[in-house]
This record gives structure tokens, sequence and C-alpha cells, in this order.
């Protein structure tokens, strides 16, 4: 799927703005972004839900705005609007397995089964945590090639969670299809993505490949013997805390030359941290300073 | 139409769909029935001993109408204008004659027609507002735009699918009522051509059209719970009174008459032995053909984030405070009818307020959104300059 310049605004504000995108068969992305980034609109745009004011969505390179037949591609349940709640687990099987000419119906119902969701259930009878692996089992099951999951941790027990975690990742391994998950929750999201976007102010700041993150940027702890930040760290990081002489930071494009450098400054302490998500994400994101350091695809 | 579209429909709407048109067609067929049955009553009773008895005993003195008639005459009288399907009130002059200019004038009436066209019109003008609103507002718009179709064709679609056939049922209905009530009650009493009926059959079908498309539209067009159903509501209960008061100006500002001013209603809702104007035929179908290629246009363009506003499409917003402010002046100050002479106010100052108050709410419902937008903000302003 390639999206090309997508704008979006609602109530004469701009939500969405020059989204330009390529996904691949086969990988989970993570979209990340506060709340009211836009990452809901962006799955609403997508899925034909709201009218793109501009750009253009592209499937096997034929514009899905032309070629409607190309949105059975695209699977997305919205979370706050959506008509499950009124019928039972029969009748949505019913709507799904018409709505997606390559539904899967024998998975469906080894899944329902396996779940214990009867079929003669209500949907709003179900728990949080049923609903949303419901909701899973409908993407998978509809065999759409791109699945654009909004939040679909949210509010699980832990093990819901698990179950929701493992249907999604045995499906992507047997089917090559593209997940795009937006989510909080970081650390769930970092055990499962292959790359991560970062919507910020209408737009996607970064574009990260996590092999790629992991390989090049480290997250370190320094103490140097003054308070002053040496502008070697200023300008190769960004700054994660500063409590008193102890620096974190993540180091964009860290390598074995950087390292001398910053031991030639002589620290006190140097300890490399483990980089989570939720690092990329606070240092992006949380920071008021715009964005420009650190090692993902620059937008 | 789209196969896969169809079977979604279907199971959505078929249940419903298939009961009320079983609904309107038992209704119709048991009113019918109602009303044979209310004829035969009124037969036994112009044949009962007692009726009989009391017509030997009224002296002519008393009924003018009865003058120089003997019993069996004066009962084919009774049963003539009691039994008739259609009957005009007759006025007599003081020697019991029937006042021939009456026949001219007076409207005929019927006993054996109680259609309850009313009702009617409140069913197809609630069915034709939530053909779309419930799906906008249930979320299902949400799944049926997701589905690989596009969005004019789930117009089309829905209105094959549910429109026609409440719309035929309804014709169908006035069709079993109709004849019930013609086979039910013997050739002699039944006073109109087939064609007439049929004429009258089609005509009140084309105003329920008309009901169907107006709701229809407006239910496409607005989101707003609240306002969505009260704008579909008052425009259907005012809409006579529109065309009424529309008349009444024109007659007005083209002193076309001096103090005639038209208060009966303009569209056919039930079979009736009045002369048939095409003019409310015509209007009929045209304005249910506009509001119907307005609705092919407008819905592609739906976008679901304005789910919530009044309006669902911003091109519309200034047209309907125009029309709103044409539309409600009219109905309030010429609806009644108004006369014009040296001693009567004129309309004018109460169009231009009338017109000035409509607008301004008008103004407001559609833009309220934005109204609240600009009133935040000024409120931010003023809370920042407070912090500083």
């Amino acid at each position: 799927m390639k999206i090309e310049n997508l704008q979006k605004g609602i109530d004469q504000q701009d939500i969405l703005q020059d989204i330009n995108l390529t996904f691949k068969q086969g990988e989970i992305v993570g979209l990340i972004g506060r709340n009211g980034s836009g990452k809901t609109t962006f799955f609403r745009s997508l899925a034909g839900h709201y009218e793109l004011d501009q750009g253009k969505i592209f499937i096997n390179q034929e514009d899905i705005q032309i070629n409607k037949i190309l949105r059975q591609k695209i699977f997305y349940i919205d979370e706050q609007y959506n008509f499950l709640s009124s019928y039972s687990l029969n009748k949505l099987l019913f709507f799904y397995q018409h709505a997606y000419a390559g539904f899967n119906k024998e998975k469906y119902l080894s899944l329902t089964k396996k779940n214990k969701l009867h079929p003669h259930l209500k949907y709003r009878a179900m728990s949080k945590g049923m609903q949303g692996l419901y909701k899973t089992i409908l993407a998978i099951c509809s065999n759409a090639e791109y699945l654009l999951l909004d939040e679909p941790l949210d509010g699980l027990d832990v093990i819901v969670k698990k179950n929701v975690l493992g249907i999604l990742l045995d499906d992507v391994s047997e089917n090559n299809r593209s997940i795009i998950i937006s989510s909080h929750n970081l650390n769930e999201l970092e055990s499962i993505i292959d790359r991560a976007l970062i919507l910020k102010h209408t737009r996607i700041q970064l574009d990260y490949h996590l092999e790629a993150l992991r390989e090049n940027a480290r997250k370190i702890q320094l103490v140097f013997k003054t308070k002053k930040v040496p502008t070697l760290v200023k300008e190769n990081s960004q700054l994660l805390h500063f409590q008193g002489r102890v620096i974190t930071a993540v180091f964009e494009n860290y390598t074995e030359e950087l390292k001398t450098l910053i031991q030639a400054e002589q620290p006190i302490l140097f300890e490399e941290l483990p980089l989570t998500l939720e690092d990329v994400f606070e240092a992006n994101l949380a920071n008021k300073n715009e964005v420009n350091s650190l090692g993902g695809v620059i937008l | 139409m789209n196969k896969q579209l169809m079977i979604i429909l279907k199971k959505r709407y078929g249940l419903a769909l298939i009961v009320i048109s079983l609904l309107i067609l038992v209704f119709y067929g048991y009113l019918g029935i109602n009303d044979v049955n209310r004829w035969k009553a009124m037969e036994s009773y112009y044949d009962s001993e007692q009726y009989i008895k009391d017509l030997n005993e009224i002296a002519d003195e008393e009924n003018p109408r009865y003058k120089g008639l003997s019993v069996n005459e004066r009962l084919a009288l009774d049963k003539k204008e009691g039994l008739s399907l259609f009957y005009q009130t007759n006025s007599y002059d003081e020697q019991g004659k029937i006042i021939s200019d009456s026949d001219k004038d007076q409207p005929y009436y019927s006993m054996y027609f109680n259609e309850n066209s009313l009702l009617l019109i409140a069913v197809v003008s609630t069915i034709g507002f939530f053909l779309f609103f419930a799906d906008l507002k249930t979320s299902f718009n949400e799944f049926l735009f997701s589905l690989g179709v596009s969005k004019r064709r789930i117009y089309y679609s829905k209105l094959v699918l549910i429109a026609l056939p409440i719309l035929l049922s309804i014709l169908l209905a006035k069709i079993l009522f109709v004849g019930i009530i013609t086979t039910g009650i013997p050739a002699e009493y039944v006073n109109i051509s087939m064609t007439d009926l049929a004429k009258n059959i089609l005509a009140s079908w084309t105003t329920c059209i008309l009901y169907f498309f107006v709701s229809v539209f407006i239910g496409l067009v607005t989101g707003n719970m609240l306002l969505g159903p009260l704008t579909a509501f008052g425009f259907c209960v005012s809409l006579e009174f529109f065309i009424t008061g529309i008349t009444n100006a024109w007659y007005y500002f083209t002193h076309a008459t001096t103090d005639v001013y038209i208060t009966g209603k303009f569209f056919v809702y039930t079979v009736t032995k009045d002369p048939i104007s095409t003019v409310p035929i015509m209007l009929a179908v045209v304005s249910s053909l506009l509001l119907f290629v307005l609705g092919a246009i407008l819905f592609p363009s739906l976008t679901l984030e304005k789910r919530g506003n009044y309006l669902l499409f911003d091109k519309l917003k200034i047209p309907v405070i125009v029309a709103m402010t044409i539309y409600v002046p009219i109905v309030l100050v010429f609806s009644q009818g108004v006369y014009y002479g040296e001693d009567q106010p004129s309309p004018i100052p109460a169009l231009l307020i009338y017109g000035i108050i409509t607008a301004m709410i008008g103004t407001y419902l559609v833009f309220r959104k934005e109204f609240q937008e600009w009133f935040n903000q000024k409120q931010q302003i003023k809370d920042s300059i407070r912090i500083e």
C-alpha cells in the first residue's frame, strides 16, 4: 500500500498533512502518537470512512478511490463507531463473511470455538477483553491484506492480551499480510512491531525500522565531573533525563568512534541501558523541541 | 446492483421490511373490511322495522326532503344518500326542493373510505427518514463504506431494496383497500367510476412518494439526533401549510383575488370524488425526482466525521438557511390566508420579523459548531491575557 500526500482536516483544523508512506506486506507497523494526534483519523481515512481532502492511496498501483473493490483488502473496525453491539456473533459472521470475499469461515469457527465465543452470544454482552479478542479474530479471518488495528490491546487483561498477540503473530507468520497497530502501550508494541511511525503535529515525523534502530541507537547513562554537559553529547544525542549530574541520553548513529570520543571526556559513569520504544517515544514526542536528531528516517 | 451489498442489506433490513410491508397490507385490509362492515351495519339499520316505522311517522313539515314521498320512496332516498360511497350534503329550499346550484359547489364526502391517511403519511415519513439516518447513527455506514462498493451504489441499492418494496406495498395496500370496499358494497352504491378510482389511488400514492422522499432527503442530510427528526417532522407537518401559504401569498402579491384564500388540502391523500388536478400530482412526482437526484449527488460525498452535525454537507449550509428564512414566514403569515383591504394591516412587517427570527435561529443551528469554536477561542485568548 502506498499513501501519497494524504491530507485530512476536520472542522477547519488540519489533522493529517503530507502523509507519504508505503506499507510492505508481511510487516507489522506501530503507529505511535499522543492522544488526539490523528491516529484514528488516519485509520478512518484509509478505511474510507472519511473522504480525503487531498492525496491518494494505492494498492497494487491502483488508486482505491477509483477502484473501490480494493477497499476489501483493508480491514478496520472503528473502536468508537461500530455496529457490532446490536448483533449476535452469528449475524456478525454473516456480515463479515459477505463483506470480505476471502473470509476464512473455518478458521473463524475454530478460533471462536477455541476461545469459547458462542455463536448466539450478543456482542454487547461480551466483556471488553472478549470483544477485543473477537475483533482480532474477525480481522485475521477477513483475509484482508492490510489490517488496521486501533489500540487492540487497550483494556485487555494479561491472559487475553497474550491470546490476542498470539493469534496476531501466528497469523503474520502464516500469511503475508501487513498489520498496522496504533497503541499507547509502547512496551507491548515493541515486542511485536517491525517498524514504528511517529505521528506528531499532523505529520509522520519519524519512521523507524526497529532492527536498524536497535543496531544504531543506544541509550546511555552518563555522569561527568561537572554539571556542564559536553557539547559532543549535546550534538549527538537527545537528552532523556537530566538530574543533577546524571544524564540519560539516546544517541543516534552510535558508533565505536563516538564511544571513544565520549570516553575521552572522562565521564565518571558510562553505562549502556536497554533502549526501549518508550524511550524513543519520550525523546521525540514528550519534548517541546522539535525532533530532528534521532535515528529514524526524518520525513 | 452489487450482489454482496444486496445480501448484506437484505440481512440488515429484510425482516423489518417484510414485517412493515405486511403490516401495511394487513392494516389496509382491516380498514377495508371494517368499512364494508360499517356499510352493512348501515344497510341493516335502514332495513330495520324500527327505521321504517320512524320514517312513516315523520310529517312532511318536519323534514322537507320527504315532502310528497311515500315510505318506500323516502327509504330509497335515505338509502341512496346514506349508503352511496360518496354523497353531497344537499341544501333544500323552504319547499323542500334541492337547491340545484349546490351540486356544483358542494364537495363530495364519503363515510366508507376511512383510510387514515395521516397515519400512513406518518409511517411513510418515518421509514423514509430512518432509511439513511439509522445507518448513520448506528455506525452501519462505517461498515458499508468499507465494503468496496461506491457510495452511489449504496444509495441506489438502499432505495431499490427498501424504498421500492415499501412504496409498492403502499400502492398494493391502497388497491386492496379500495378493492375490498368496492367489491363488498353492491355496485349500485359504488357511485364512482373505475377510472376515477385508479386516478385517486395513483394520485394519493404520489403524495406518499413525495413525503417519503422528503423524509429520505432530510434523513440523508442531517446528522443530529434531535434536530434531524425535528426537521423532518416540522417539514412534513407544515408542507400543506406551505403550499397553502405560497398560494395565498401569490394571490396577495399579484392581487389576483380580492378576499379569496384557500385552506383545503393541496395534495391528494385518499380516494375522493372531487375532480383531481394534475398540478399536485406533477408537483409530487417532480419534487420526489429532484430530491432523489439531489440525494444521489450528495450521498457519494458523505464523510463520516460530520456524523453529529446538524447538516452533514457544508455546501447545504447557506441554501438551508435561505430556505428556512423563506419557508417559515410564509407558513406563519400566509397559511391562514390574508385579506387585503384598507382596514387590514399589511403582512409585510410580520414576514420581515418572522424572516429575521428564522434566519437567526437557522444560522445558529447550522453554524453552531463554528460559533462554539469562535467562542472557545475568544475565551482562550481572554484566559491567556488574564494569566499573563
